[in-house]
């Protein structure tokens, strides 16, 4: 195995409220709470999660456009948890990326031309000129643009092209790492498909490691080679896309997948049944007022006692992976085996 | 680009009618019947004196022909004489009097512009610091205060204790350039207050929400130098709605400058409409009204054309 790209150790970030006049203090937001994980080049690294999971964080995080609270952050070995001023510019030539909205993360008051080669002016002193269009051309075609779009604003391109321009401006730099961050969400599902093939290729063509960001679990593990599952901060389950998707060993993967839609009607009817344990009405803490214990288990449907005391530590998983929670560790050991037939049996024991 | 403007100035023909139309109606609105002939003859005027009059300057013709005769000789840029010194023509009256308006106005814009631009900007990169504060303290200070007031205490020390401007009167710049300049600059600062306010929480506002959107995020991720995401990505896009309000001001600038007018003692265009209003002086006020919006047209065609330039989705729609 290749030594990773990027490593994520115990990576903490917090936001502080800040107590203004008449104003009482905000309490403190705890967004991200000591996840690690490491992604190889060539290698994809999904991370799943629902809306307010810290997913987005954990991207900006790495992307040094927010503070790190705790942990570290190494590329290439070296450290990038806090990067100083006169290295940002060499830090954001080795990481790239890809953002949700393709309608509001293109400047539409400029051309494809502007946005695609300014990062290239910027990183390697190409000024405007033929030079610099042959490059912005080879990456409009590596993302399977014509020519033709160098002229265009951003309002004359589908959501689809949007985020080709996207990644072709990520890759402009050629960077070691892209995050795409909900990058494909906010497209139809055959876009989708066309635009992560365009990620495949790139990643075949250039080696860039990817970080996958997404809340379709069915999506992220298409993509990925790993997935990491977050749930309020902490990273729940991790573990190879395969394995995490077919034996979940944590009660939230498993809730995740069983709300994916399937086009079998039989499994689709499992599926529905498995959705009726979890409590539905249950909200998840806030992240400005977490739980000592698990912070899943007010909607856990196998909570046990020591799940509102304690924080369970990363086990092994069946799958290869890690999971945190306290069926694997006390009570029913479940000891990595996955947790359908348990929550299944449990339920029907209710 | 070419068809966006020609299809402005095309959109102008018609504007230009109603705003002729206009001009004449509210003016021929204000003569009583025998009036204009009787402020010609003087007091004491016969009956023989006014109706010859009448006959004289066609006022016994019905409204529609005496309409297209005063637009068809206005677009010769004959506007007729002034009713009170029949010797003045209506145009010589507004030529000698309209620059020393577009002068102040442009002035104002300028000034006004530049500095709510500059404090749009410094408030938006901080909002909430110490320095957007005081600015949005300041420019609520100075919609509340009419700008001429502070112009008048301006003048105080600039011109009166220091001597640097001059308090009062238009000189015209094929006098003396530096005079003109001295003459104009309280007025144009004065009626460049308010524009600085309204451009300052304008760009404010537009500008904080560019430099919160996902294209500045993801220009930031870049690395893209912070002087260029303010210039090149944030303000392009902050400008567009700013643009708008910059336009609106431009015109109420144009109907405010009697007040600044009076106040430096000026004769502009302004004191010219508000003494024909006063005296009744139908001709004058039909010429000038028609100029000024003639003058707000071209403003309204320049504002949409900047428009164009900054917005790539307007200039091509359209």
């Amino acid at each position: 195995m290749t030594a990773p790209f990027l490593e994520v150790e115990n990576l903490h970030v917090h936001f502080a409220g800040r107590s203004r006049l008449f104003r009482s203090a905000m309490p403190t937001v705890k967004a991200v709470n000591g996840i690690s994980f490491a992604i190889e080049p060539h290698r994809t690294f999904g991370l799943v999660g629902e809306s307010g999971s810290g997913k987005s964080t954990v991207a900006r995080a790495i992307l040094q456009l927010t503070d790190v609270t705790a942990g570290t952050i190494r590329l290439d070995g070296a450290d990038v948890t806090r990067v100083p001023r006169e290295a940002e510019l060499a830090f954001r030539k080795r990481v790239q990326a890809v953002l949700q909205d393709p309608y509001s993360s293109l400047n539409q008051v400029h051309q494809v031309r502007t946005i695609v080669g300014d990062g290239i002016t910027r990183h390697f002193g190409i000024k405007p000129g033929p030079e610099r269009e042959q490059r912005i051309l080879a990456l409009l075609d590596e993302v399977g643009l014509a020519g033709e779009f160098l002229d265009r604003y951003p309002y004359e391109m589908s959501g689809g092209q949007r985020q080709r321009v996207s990644i072709a401006r990520a890759l402009a730099v050629a960077p070691g790492l892209i995050i795409a961050d909900e990058a494909t969400s906010a497209l139809d599902v055959s876009i989708q498909s066309q635009v992560i093939n365009v990620l495949r290729r790139v990643q075949a063509d250039t080696g860039v490691a990817f970080l996958f960001i997404g809340h379709d679990l069915d999506v992220v593990r298409h993509v990925s080679d790993d997935v990491g599952v977050m749930y309020l901060g902490y990273l729940v389950e991790q573990g190879g896309a395969d394995g995490v998707y077919d034996l979940p060993a944590h009660p939230y993967t498993e809730m995740l997948i069983a709300s994916v839609p399937v086009p079998d009607p039989a499994a689709q009817a499992e599926r529905r049944a498995l959705r009726q344990t979890f409590k539905k009405d249950t909200e998840p803490p806030s992240p400005s007022d977490l739980p000592v214990g698990c912070p899943f288990a007010n909607r856990c449907p196998v909570a046990m006692d020591i799940c509102t005391e304690l924080m369970p530590e990363a086990t092994a998983a069946r799958h290869g992976g890690h999971v945190r929670c306290h069926l694997h560790t006390s009570g029913p050991v479940l000891a990595g085996e996955s947790v359908v037939p348990y929550i299944r049996s449990a339920s029907t024991a209710r | 680009m070419a068809r966006y403007i020609g299809i402005r100035l095309l959109a102008m023909i018609p504007l230009l009618f109603a705003i002729a139309v206009i001009s004449f109606a509210i003016a021929v609105a204000m003569e009583a019947r025998g009036s204009i002939a009787g402020s010609v003859c003087g007091e004491g005027a016969t009956i023989e004196c006014i109706a010859q009059v009448e006959r004289q300057l066609g006022l016994d013709d019905p409204m529609p022909i005496r309409f297209v005769r005063w637009l068809a000789s206005a677009a010769t840029g004959d506007l007729g004489t002034s009713l009170t010194n029949q010797s003045v023509s209506v145009s010589s009256l507004i030529a000698d009097r309209i620059g020393a308006t577009l002068s102040i106005v442009a002035y104002s814009l300028v000034i006004g512009v530049a500095a709510g631009m500059a404090m749009g900007i410094v408030s938006a990169v901080r909002p909430g610091g110490v320095a957007d504060r005081a600015l949005s303290v300041a420019s609520a200070a100075l919609i509340a205060a009419p700008g001429f007031v502070l112009a008048m205490l301006l003048s105080w020390w600039l011109a009166v204790e220091w001597g640097w401007l001059s308090p009062a009167g238009y000189t015209r710049p094929s006098e003396s350039i530096t005079g003109w300049i001295r003459s104009i600059t309280l007025p144009a600062i004065g009626l460049a207050l308010p524009t600085v306010a309204l451009v300052q929480r304008q760009l404010r506002s537009s500008m904080t929400n560019a430099l919160q959107s996902r294209y500045v995020l993801a220009a930031r991720a870049r690395g893209i130098r912070r002087t260029s995401l303010i210039g090149e990505h944030a303000l392009p896009n902050a400008m567009i709605p700013t643009v708008t309000a910059i336009g609106f001001r431009a015109a109420a600038a144009l109907g405010l400058t009697f007040t600044v007018e009076v106040v430096f003692n000026i004769n502009g265009m302004g004191t010219l409409l508000t003494n024909a209003i006063q005296t009744r002086n139908v001709t004058v006020l039909q010429g000038s009204m028609l100029v000024v919006g003639i003058v707000v047209l071209v403003v309204n065609l320049l504002v949409d054309i900047s428009y164009g330039l900054l917005n790539p989705k307007v200039r091509l729609e359209r």
